[in-house]
């Protein structure tokens, strides 16, 4: 009987019961699409701006970056072991290493930039977190878009220098760089063939945003890495530091203030429908209070409903905010991650969300219930 | 059995102090048939509330079994209203979204008596002609259907005393007819009836006459 009153009034004010439930719809929407879209474009734009490139150089502190930025015959050379040593300490802001040992070389009448490289890992690195840079086998290469178009090799092709042998594995596609015009090759190759064995020129990195803000982390990443690596300096390159400390931001924060105001409406609705319902159901309270039911039940009655229309629109907003954002986002969101989708894990988190804020939102309408008479409606008189 | 002892109830309506009763004193014996009647205003609806638990006197004492019940908790108060007293009021307050037999059911439900319902409820529809309406909703009743429809919730519950409030004032003869009957068999059967109300000839059902002008009882006999 308890249920058949719920339903029953649930049916009765329909127009009141179908605007809570789209309005609790919505925010459920809304929530689910911007924490699965902003959730999956902020680590695509992450990964966006990283595939732009290290946004960190380490080198000793007297060499002059011009050489490094050049690639000059005065670069200085030091251990690479020195990068393994880095990788060991987990709590810096620096990770995805890459050893780099580079020197301009030509070959025919072009000039190319000889590089060896080789990733050196952290452990807390995971497979979609993994380094910018892959790994290349011995005796492969990786070519720049110019570098190939210059050679006139595609991929599958054979490359010789400085009489050994190469397998083009791929090309790299235009940055606009002279990144365009390297050939990347093994680090043990490359030493082996300028005949600088376990020698590099530059520690490649990149400066995760961990520790706080832009300045926060560059202040900290200054502080903290000459204690592991002393000798060494560190070189910003801001632009892709602050692409992607931007990139978090917009991704992240800044839609969840609409999500407020959605948020902040829905939950004024529902006090304000439900306080116009207690109003207008006030002769039903009195009845029933006539008949010897106790506020306790009568408090149930709304609560249940509210309840109930919240279940609903959590599930039904859930399904709804998921799929907009995978049909609306599948195309794109798939950079280098994992493709946008609907995550189940979050569906247990925004059922109990949603009861919890009906549930709040009911309680201005039942102190009025509470605190109204009963009987005011029942006298004639 | 039940008894006011000077019972006053004051309103304030838009700053406007209202006596809706005025040191009301009555004794009510179990079995009787008491019927209050006066001019709309005189205080007979607010007596009823008194009687029924519903609302708590400004000054004055009602007593049920010499138990002063607004000295009571309320949770003794709602067992009283439960338990021994059933309205039934002028404008019917059947639940809109709920059929004749789920509003009948309902009070059956809030009373715990719901394992007899089905022959109960059909029983007492069939005593006041509105057993082929158990499956409709108020909306779709006549007046008349509507308030023995009100009135078999209330005697469904079978109530130590029925409080009525013009049960029959937005009636036709025959409708009122069927009410009044209801009542004196209701009565002949036992149970306490106080009845509010304008109709001549239901005033005249009551084993005892009560006369309310401007929240005074001014006769009783």
């Amino acid at each position: 009987m308890f249920f058949k009153i719920v339903i029953g009034q649930a049916k009765h004010k329909w127009g009141i019961t179908l605007l809570v439930f789209l309005a609790l719809t919505s925010v459920v929407t809304l929530y689910i699409y911007l924490k699965n879209t902003t959730s999956f474009a902020n680590r695509s734009m992450q990964l966006i701006m990283k595939n732009m490139g290290h946004n960190l150089l380490i080198l000793p502190d007297e060499a002059d970056p011009y050489n490094t930025y050049l690639c000059t015959d005065r670069q200085l050379l030091f251990p690479d072991t020195s990068t393994v040593e880095l990788a060991k300490h987990v709590h810096l802001a620096s990770r995805y290493y890459v050893s780099l040992l580079q020197q301009s070389i030509a070959i025919g009448e072009n000039r190319f930039i000889l590089s060896g490289i080789e990733p050196v890992p952290r452990k807390d690195e995971t497979r979609e977190k993994g380094n910018l840079i892959k790994p290349l086998k011995e005796g492969t290469c990786r070519l720049g878009a110019a570098a190939s178009a210059n050679l006139g090799l595609d991929r599958g092709s054979m490359l010789e220098l400085m009489g050994q042998q190469f397998e083009i594995k791929e090309i790299l596609p235009s940055k606009g760089t002279e990144d365009d015009y390297r050939i990347y090759i093994n680090l043990k190759d490359c030493q082996s063939l300028l005949n600088h064995p376990g020698q590099i020129n530059v520690i490649l990195s990149f400066a995760c945003l961990h520790v706080g803000n832009l300045e926060e982390t560059e202040a900290f990443q200054k502080r903290e890495l000459p204690k592991f690596l002393p000798g060494f300096k560190q070189i910003t390159k801001t632009d892709i530091f602050q692409g992607r400390y931007f990139a978090r931001l917009t991704t992240q924060k800044s839609l969840y203030y609409i999500l407020a105001l959605v948020f902040g409406i829905t939950v004024l609705l529902i006090v304000v429908t439900g306080l116009q319902e207690v109003s207008e159901r006030a002769r039903e309270v009195g009845i029933l209070v006539s008949m010897g039911a106790n506020y306790f039940t009568i408090v149930g009655l709304y609560f249940t409903k509210i309840l109930l229309l919240a279940l609903v629109a959590s599930v039904v907003g859930f399904l709804i905010g998921s799929a907009l954002s995978v049909q609306l986002n599948a195309s794109y969101l798939t950079f280098n991650t994992a493709q946008i989708r609907i995550v189940w894990s979050n569906l247990p988190s925004v059922v109990w969300l949603t009861c919890a804020v009906a549930l709040l939102s009911e309680i201005p309408p039942m102190v009025k219930l509470l605190c109204m008479d009963p009987t005011a409606t029942l006298v004639e008189e | 059995m039940l008894e006011t002892r000077n019972v006053s109830k004051l309103y304030t309506r838009s700053g406007e102090e209202i006596r809706a009763l005025d040191s009301a004193s009555l004794h009510i014996e179990k079995g009787e048939f008491v019927t209050a009647y006066g001019h709309s205003g005189s205080g007979k609806s607010t007596l009823l509330l008194l009687l029924g638990g519903m609302l708590r006197p400004t000054s004055g004492n009602v007593l049920f079994h010499d138990q002063d019940l607004y000295a009571q908790s309320f949770l003794k108060r709602n067992q009283y209203r439960k338990s021994v007293v059933g309205f039934v009021f002028q404008k019917f307050y059947l639940m809109p979204y709920l059929t004749v037999y789920d509003n009948i059911r309902l009070l059956l439900s809030i009373r715990s008596i719901e394992h007899t319902d089905r022959d109960r409820i059909e029983s007492f529809a069939e005593r006041l002609g509105i057993a082929g309406r158990l499956q409709h909703r108020p909306a779709e009743l006549s007046v008349g259907e509507q308030q023995r429809a009100a009135l078999a919730r209330t005697l469904a519950g079978e109530p130590e005393i029925i409080l009525a409030d013009e049960p029959t004032g937005n009636l036709d003869k025959e409708n009122s007819a069927i009410i009044a009957r209801c009542l004196q068999e209701e009565h002949k059967a036992g149970k306490t009836i106080i009845l509010a109300t304008h109709d001549e000839a239901l005033m005249e059902l009551g084993t005892k006459k009560i006369q309310l002008a401007a929240g005074k009882i001014v006769s009783e006999n």
